[in-house]
């Protein structure tokens, strides 16, 4: 938090300044504190929507799809993977290259050896089968695509 | 500035710290931290290994210098073996008991002992495969020395006769067959000095 | 604006004042908690290490993952031992199951690092890594170095670190370090030191003075994992039932010289001792769990009997007086009591009985075949061979419940279990790969490993 440090030695010099002008108040200097918390108001509601970090997936639309019931492993691939080839487990940010020994330790206690993804729709097929065989090399036997209902 | 102006400046401010730290509950940008070791100070363990360092040691095994050799001398009298006068007296599955034709032969090979009085014998008892190795020494060990006791019912010096049980371990005959395992059930006569 | 603030602050009530006292308050608390988590760091236990803060932890419910990349080698020499260490602790590490294990070929794009403060933890934490291990190999004048690090991946934390030199053999550095670590983390007896006794016929050598063709066997030691097999007998005779003394220093067994006798060879001096000396015939040694004693079975009275001496052969005295034979002894953890196989019911069956002989109790109701008992140094149970079909299967009896369960199902025969000495595993002999070979395999019947190859392999004895 450089600021607060920073708006330290004024508050300083003002009460320097204060204690010239009355030097005989009681009361608390209430003005840097003031001075302060709306600092950090900016400062919070700046970061704040920073800190919402999840992954924005345009999720294709299928219509003939089926509701996901219970807990589940989900791979989120969003349009970024194009580029950077990251995806995301949750919200961990994990490259391609570590995913199938990731998912072979989630998978380790369960019976189930299913992961469902969510890739986004913009993405083109090569980046799915990369995806796909990641995910089949860390012994997942089934990889559900998960869809949007379209919109009425 | 009027007083309720005031006021509601404190409640705003108040309102909007308030929502600021409720929507700071996932942290999920990465802390530009240092490194743990300058913030924190020494770790849990000294990072420096100790001073003294552990010595491992795997030490090899030395041979063994042979044991001086027993006193009954286990040199064999190869051709009296070969075609032994001593013929073996063969057992039931599972059994330590003498059969008639167990009891047969082994009459016959008293009476051979009864003509060579210098000759000392070791009786082997030998077993088939099916059983477990260690039960087959004791089994073996029984039919050693169930020929022996039947020996010595017929008048052989028991200093004369040595048993020994060699268990499932020196088959006679290689096969898995039936007939393999009868002739492996077996006490074997082995001259071991005349 | 000066004059403005200063009156405004004079103009503030005493109320007003604590409004903003506890607005600022919540803007202190606030700070506080978004603060870095390292400084949560307890100082305390910087002061003090507990044994708490130095455990690595695994996410709730699932075990500890731990990766072991190679060890640096920091002389231009030791490549090939750093590799090898890093190879034989990853497995060592494996063998409890108390860790998962990051296989080692998923460390590709994970930088090396040469320096432990360069240790890329972000990596291993997106690989899924708890504990990293970071060692070093240096190799000069012919002495050896190794260094080695447990790091915590979340803090960062070294929370184990040693230094290892002096072994003759590599394996012995990554043995030595999965022990320990075992120790500190789960507190945990490893077996990566101990060794496995069996006999071999390899040799294809035969008994000199023999009408058929008899082939001798030899006794053999392993380390736990089958590497390193040395031969430990030289008698050219029939060497059979390998027992170790608890120290594992000794080793006795049933000696053909040529009529059979127990002898007990001293593998770090290269000596032989014979505390039976002859007398009658006698089987299978076993050391009893302190080590003074020897129980083993002898014909000398003309029935199979189980007797007992002290390990300098002085106080020899029979325990079982019965027509069947009594046989196959297995000493009880705390040396009162032996198990031992009997055929007083017409099959062999295990039976328990105190040092004296007294209070002799069938422990085996359902075997046709029940053979081989090895008493369970950890766990109250007993293992042994019992007959299944025409071959015999690995069983391991409760003697609190009175229950036997199967750890070994048909393939081929398994006999001759022997307990490693933390209970957890179980050393046998099986003929499903071809021959006879010696495994080895948890207590709940998996992680199955085939210890031997060459030649006939059987009778496996583990160390303590």
């Amino acid at each position: 938090m450089p600021k607060v440090i920073a708006s330290a030695p004024n508050a300083g010099g003002r009460h320097q300044r204060g204690r010239r002008v009355s030097p005989t108040l009681a009361e608390i200097n209430v003005i840097p504190l003031v001075d302060v918390m709306l600092v950090l108001l900016i400062i919070f509601m700046v970061a704040a929507p920073m800190l919402q970090r999840g992954v924005e997936v345009s999720l294709p639309v299928a219509s003939r799809s089926q509701d996901i019931a219970s807990e589940r492993i989900f791979v989120d691939v969003p349009l970024s993977f194009g580029k950077d080839r990251r995806v995301f487990l949750g919200k961990e940010s994990v490259s391609l290259d570590v995913l199938p020994e990731r998912v072979r330790q989630i998978m380790l206690n369960r019976t189930d050896k299913q992961v469902f993804l969510r890739i986004d729709g913009r993405l083109n097929v090569q980046h799915q089968l990369d995806v796909f065989d990641e995910l089949k090399a860390g012994g997942v036997r089934d990889v559900g695509i998960v869809t949007d209902a379209p919109k009425q | 500035m009027s007083r309720t102006s005031q006021i509601s400046v404190v409640v705003m401010l108040v309102a909007a710290l308030l929502a600021t730290s409720c929507g700071r509950r996932k942290p999920s940008i990465p802390q530009p931290s240092p490194t743990p070791r300058a913030t924190t100070g020494p770790p849990a363990v000294p990072d420096e290994p100790p001073a003294a360092p552990t010595r491992v040691d795997d030490a090899l095994p030395v041979p063994p210098q042979p044991l001086a050799e027993d006193a009954v001398s286990n040199r064999s009298l190869d051709d009296l073996n070969r075609d032994s006068p001593l013929k073996p007296v063969f057992f039931g599955l599972d059994s330590a008991d003498l059969d008639d034709v167990g009891r047969t032969t082994a009459m016959a090979n008293a009476d051979v002992l009864k003509k060579y009085p210098t000759w000392v014998i070791t009786i082997e008892g030998h077993c088939d495969e099916r059983g477990t190795a260690e039960y087959n020494l004791a089994l073996g060990e029984r039919r050693s020395t169930a020929i022996k006791t039947y020996l010595t019912s017929l008048g052989i010096s028991p200093d004369r006769v040595r048993t020994v049980s060699y268990g499932k371990e020196f088959p006679f005959n290689p096969g898995h067959t039936e007939d393999a395992w009868a002739q492996n059930r077996r006490g074997h006569f082995v001259i071991t000095s005349r | 604006m000066n004059k403005n603030q200063r009156g405004l602050r004079q103009r503030f009530s005493s109320w007003q004042l604590g409004a903003i006292g506890c607005a600022f308050g919540m803007v202190a608390a606030a700070v506080v908690i978004a603060a870095p988590r390292q400084q949560q760091a307890p100082p305390a236990s910087q002061q003090q290490p507990s044994e708490v803060a130095l455990v690595i932890t695994g996410d709730p419910g699932t075990p500890p993952r731990y990766a072991v990349p190679d060890f640096v080698a920091l002389s231009p020499d030791a490549g090939e031992v750093a590799k090898t260490i890093g190879q034989v602790l990853w497995d060592d590490l494996n063998f409890e199951r108390e860790f998962y294990m990051i296989p080692r070929d998923t460390y590709a794009t994970i930088p090396a690092a040469r320096r432990p403060e360069d240790v890329p933890f972000n990596s291993w934490r997106e690989l899924g890594a708890d504990g990293v291990i970071f060692g070093t190999v240096q190799q000069s004048g012919g002495k050896t170095t190794v260094q080695v690090r447990l790091m915590n991946v979340r803090s960062r934390q070294t929370v184990f670190a040693k230094e290892y030199f002096n072994a003759t053999n590599p394996r012995a550095y990554a043995h030595t370090i999965a022990d320990e670590i075992h120790q500190q983390q789960r507190q945990l007896r490893g077996v990566a030191r101990t060794k496995i006794a069996f006999v071999s016929d390899r040799n294809r050598d035969s008994l000199a003075n023999t009408v058929e063709k008899r082939e001798v066997k030899e006794v053999y030691i392993a380390d736990y994992d089958g590497e390193n097999q040395r031969r430990i007998t030289v008698s050219r005779q029939l060497n059979l039932t390998p027992a170790w003394s608890p120290d594992g220093r000794a080793i006795a067994y049933t000696s053909y010289r040529p009529l059979p006798d127990v002898v007990v060879s001293l593998i770090y001096q290269g000596l032989l001792q014979n505390p039976t000396k002859g007398q009658g015939t006698n089987y299978v040694p076993v050391f009893s769990p302190d080590g003074t004693r020897i129980a083993f079975m002898s014909g000398r009275d003309g029935n199979p009997e189980i007797y007992v001496m002290n390990t300098d052969g002085s106080n020899q005295r029979r325990l079982t007086n019965h027509p069947a034979g009594d046989g196959t002894p297995t000493w009880a953890p705390n040396g009162q009591q032996l198990a031992f196989v009997s055929d007083r019911t017409g099959t062999p069956q295990i039976y328990i009985m105190g040092l004296d002989g007294s209070n002799v109790r069938r422990i085996t109701m359902s075997e046709s075949w029940a053979d081989q008992p090895t008493w369970s140094s950890a766990f109250n149970e007993i293992a042994y061979a019992g007959r299944t079909g025409s071959g015999y299967d690995i069983k391991i009896f409760d003697i609190a419940s009175g229950e036997a369960r199967q750890i070994t199902f048909g393939e081929g025969s398994n006999e001759r279990p022997s307990y490693s000495a933390n209970g957890r595993h179980l050393a046998f002999t099986s003929t499903r790969s071809g021959g006879t070979q010696v495994f080895t395999v948890g207590r709940d019947g998996r992680n199955l490993r085939q210890i031997t190859r060459t030649g006939n392999n059987q009778m496996p004895a583990w160390s303590n």
